[in-house]
């Protein structure tokens, strides 16, 4: 090595000796001097604060690692850095197939399981104001229940899907449950099943719609299972056919209202009665609403293609009321289908989210009354039926607990229609909450 | 304090290098070295910090009395002394517990557990601390006589908490004078930006696909599923730990530190035996030194030695009956090599031995990975078809397609590949004027480019866990 070399050999060290104290001291001095931001717009959620320093919290440990959460949560330049890191995390992970299709695995706690409905408190003030037609959301307690499981979602280009897997074991056991609450009907009441299937079904890759994966198999199994004390409606079939519709969300587990009619058009058929058209019906959007499958995933493009909430406004006047149990005191006044929603979950425009028991009276003078039982995918068809009775009955099994039949029996009700989506046949969570109202 | 925090990596790290670099004289430049090392420890271990202090002091003063003294008694008793209390906090505070419990399985016997959480690095300095002594025991290097030079070298934040376990012996002359040339520090940051991307881009995103699989329910494991999993993991615990190793070589070189390497690419061992020469050398080196020679090495009951060996590896993981397993099961399959494969081994197609050996170690994650002896179990239903749901699951594809690149470039990185082609490059460039400025230009945006993308990761995942952490 002459001379010359080594010289330069030097100048390119001394180069990155001092670019590399300079980049880290950098952000370690600016941290210090900028201002922290508070809340993560990209996010959606509230950045850690400075801790309070004590020499007890310094002991223990918390004083430190509090800092480090909140150190990487004011990070300066956060959001360039971690747009630049989900740019090195799909290259790596995400790298494109034939269908751009990406499977995200993640731990869910959240609404599906413990139910999500807008807070009904709030409303108790402003009872008389209508014309706001809010629905706001309520805290839900995921924590305290603690329904925590893996699942997988699958991201097509710009739509998410919770895979589905089922078993045997599954529909048998959901089967049971059905006819466990059928039997204990009292005497004279129609009882229905509908088991809603999901988004996968029509937009996933074949993989994922055969064998094991196949929601048209295991709901017909499922059917199949059941007493002939049971009247099954099958969803599917119209479900399928207007799969080019807009009948399910991108963004959000759940079904759109359109894909709910679907299901009330069949609903109709099998009972004989005549559904209301969807074009009498008044409609209106609610826009930017990107739902539990981007919360869940994380992916980019569902938060860049949000979707929206077209809801569909009962031809009959309607009157709704919550109540915690079947004593049905202190009720809250609540909005069928709401025109606007205060909370990021736009599916609370449906009957105010899920609720513990809700009571709709309508306008109709035919003495009809039926009660649902559901999980959240019961809430956009509700407003549907609301057309062809005079009362309708929503319980919610997960959110309350009382003596089911009797309830019914003193309620003169006729009908009830057990209405689940396909995951919830193997919700435990569900069924243990069903069968305690119905073992009373 | 980790590497992989932004704290370290944007405070702590670039305010103690320009406090040393603008320090007159070694003797400020240890005091600072110390007083951040202190620091570093103290932001993860406030309490336990006496722990390591105090026996740094016990044997400090063991190994002044082993040192000064002419009789054989007394050097004897000293050794057998601080032995004792050194082993004896890492038994009280890791492995007390774990016998407590066992011994309660016998009937009518309530042993109360304690509440003690394993101080960060114990097993670590702890080991650090035995070497000193043993080695003034043995005269192989003259004792410290300045209780915080070895305070220095015990608690020094580069090898403090993950290793490379240090030798006294090898950072002696360092401790007392050491010289950091510009050219070494940029070969540092080098040596830190690839640890750093190990263990903020490689493990932590082979990590998330380990968790994926293994994290969940095991009973609805595909086949193709488990060894993703497995694979994964495979990965993430090598880049994991050999970036934390790298990270604190590189910080040493900054320092004016050489610590000696720990890894040399396990990865590509052509038998069990070689991994073990290739994986985590450092501790395989201790064991060696302080436990197999002493016992009687391969000159006699080389069996019996190779067990205690392997026990004590398996033990010194971790407080459980997996890592027990783990340990056996390397001493089977070392014994296995060398009393049965021995002399055939050579005939074996290299390509064979290679699949055989990473076949083997990744057999051996499994054990590691899982701390409950039924999900072992399961796990390996799982892998060979026993208990899994079935071949492959829908979402195995999907999954394997997307990952397809991380696994590729995994694969790539734990083979010397790069570095051969990178030294190649340099050794001609240096040659000549320009090419050192060509070599400059690339080692400078090499640098850049890794350092801020590693940050991007860090400062946008979640996920960081460290593995080799809680050891």
């Amino acid at each position: 090595m002459n001379r010359e070399t080594r010289i330069y050999s030097k100048i390119f060290a001394l180069l990155s000796t001092v670019f590399f104290l300079l980049v880290l001291g950098f952000f370690g001095v600016i941290s210090f001097t900028d201002v922290d931001p508070t809340v993560s717009e990209t996010e959606n959620r509230k950045l850690a604060t400075k801790p309070e320093f004590s020499v007890s919290a310094l002991m223990a440990g918390t004083y430190t690692e509090d800092f480090e959460n909140y150190y990487a949560d004011t990070f300066p330049l956060r959001e360039v850095f971690m747009s630049l890191n989900s740019k090195i995390s799909s290259a790596l992970t995400q790298f494109s197939g034939k269908e751009d299709n990406v499977i995200i695995n993640y731990e869910k706690h959240d609404s599906d399981f413990v139910g999500e409905g807008i807070d009904v408190g709030i409303n108790k003030e402003d009872k008389t104001e209508k014309t706001e037609e809010k629905a706001t959301e309520k805290d839900f307690h995921a924590e305290e229940k603690d329904a925590a499981f893996k699942g997988s979602i699958l991201v097509s280009k710009d739509r998410g899907m919770e895979v589905f897997s089922g078993s045997d074991s599954m529909t048998s056991s959901y089967a049971e449950l059905v006819n466990a609450t059928a039997s204990a009907m009292p005497d004279g009441v129609k009882f229905y099943s509908m088991v809603v299937p999901t988004a996968i079904e029509f937009y996933g890759t074949k993989e994922f719609t055969k064998g094991s994966h196949s929601q048209e198999k295991y709901i017909g199994q499922a059917y199949n299972k059941m007493d002939s004390s049971v009247t099954t409606i099958d969803a599917y079939k119209r479900l399928a056919k207007t799969a080019d519709e807009y009948i399910y969300f991108r963004t959000d587990h759940h079904w759109t209202a359109r894909g709910a009619y679907q299901a009330y058009l069949e609903f109709c058929d099998v009972t004989k009665q005549t559904p209301v058209k969807l074009e009498d019906l008044e409609t209106g959007k609610i826009e930017g609403f990107v739902g539990s499958l981007y919360k869940a995933s994380n992916a980019q493009v569902l938060k860049d293609n949000p979707d929206y909430v077209e809801y569909f406004k009962t031809r009959v006047d309607v009157e709704g009321t919550v109540y915690e149990d079947s004593s049905m005191t202190d009720g809250y006044s609540f909005f069928i289908v709401a025109r606007s929603v205060n909370s990021s979950n736009k599916y609370l425009a449906f009957i105010g989210g899920d609720q513990p028991l809700e009571k709709i009276v309508t306008s109709n003078k035919n003495g009809k009354k039926i009660l649902v039982i559901k999980e959240s995918y019961g809430n956009a068809f509700v407003p549907f039926i609301c057309d062809n009775y005079e009362e309708v009955y929503v319980v919610d099994p997960r959110q309350t607990n009382f003596d089911l039949p009797e309830f019914i029996k003193t309620q003169g009700i006729g009908e009830v229609l057990m209405i689940n989506y396909s995951f919830a046949m193997a919700n435990k969570t569900f069924s243990d909450a069903l069968y305690a109202m119905i073992d009373n | 304090m980790v590497f992989s925090s932004l704290v370290f990596l944007c405070i702590f790290f670039p305010a103690v290098l320009i406090l040393y670099h603008v320090s007159p004289g070694i003797k400020l430049k240890n005091i600072i070295l110390l007083i951040a090392s202190l620091l570093f420890y103290a932001w993860g271990e406030p309490k336990w910090i006496v722990v390591m202090l105090a026996t740094t002091f016990i044997d400090y003063l063991a190994g002044v009395v082993i040192g000064k003294s002419k009789k054989n008694g007394v050097r004897k008793f000293a050794l057998i002394f601080s032995v004792v209390v050194t082993l004896g906090f890492l038994v009280v505070f890791k492995y007390l517990n774990f016998f407590t419990e066992n011994l309660n399985l016998i009937p009518f016997l309530n042993i109360p557990q304690t509440d003690l959480v394993l101080p960060i690095g114990i097993s670590f300095y702890t080991f650090q601390a035995l070497s000193y002594v043993i080695d003034v025991y043995r005269k192989d290097v003259d004792c410290q006589k300045n209780y915080f030079n070895l305070l220095l070298y015990v608690s020094m934040f580069p090898q403090l908490i993950a290793g490379p376990i240090v030798r006294y012996v090898d950072v002696a002359k360092e401790i007392a004078d050491r010289k950091v040339t510009l050219t070494a520090f940029s070969d540092g940051v080098t040596r830190f930006v690839i640890g750093l991307a190990k263990k903020a881009v490689f493990a932590n995103f082979a990590g998330l696909l380990a968790e994926n699989y293994l994290a969940g329910d095991l009973s609805d494991l595909s086949v193709l599923g488990a060894w993703t999993g497995i694979i994964a993991y495979f990965f993430q615990i090598y880049f994991d730990f050999a970036g934390y190793s790298d990270m604190a070589i590189g910080i040493g070189k900054m320092l004016g530190f050489n610590f000696r390497e720990n890894f040399n690419y396990p990865y590509i061992s052509f038998s069990i035996t070689e991994f073990w020469r290739r994986w985590h050398m450092s501790l395989s080196g201790f064991f060696r030194d302080y436990v197999y020679i002493p016992l009687g090495g391969n000159r006699h009951h080389q069996l019996r030695n190779m067990f205690v060996v392997w026990l004590l590896t398996g033990f010194w993981h971790g407080a459980s009956w997996n890592f027990v397993l783990w340990g056996l099961y390397y001493f089977v399959m070392l014994a296995f090599e060398k009393y049965v494969l021995g002399k055939i081994m050579d005939k074996i197609p290299k390509v064979i031995r290679l699949i055989y050996s990473l076949f083997v170690v990744i057999i051996g994650w499994v054990f590691f990975y899982f701390e409950d002896i039924p999900s072992i179990g399961r796990m390996l239903g799982a892998m060979f078809g026993i208990t899994s749901t079935e071949g492959i699951a829908a979402t195995d594809i999907t999954t394997l397609t997307n990952n397809v690149f991380l696994l590729v470039i995994c694969a790539i990185a734990v083979t010397p590949l790069c570095s051969f082609i990178a030294n190649k490059f340099t050794t001609k460039l240096k040659n000549s004027p320009n090419g050192a400025i060509v070599n400059g230009v690339l080692t400078f945006a090499f640098q850049a480019v890794v350092l801020v993308g590693c940050m991007a990761c860090l400062v946008g995942s979640t996920y960081n866990p460290f593995l080799y952490f809680r050891f």
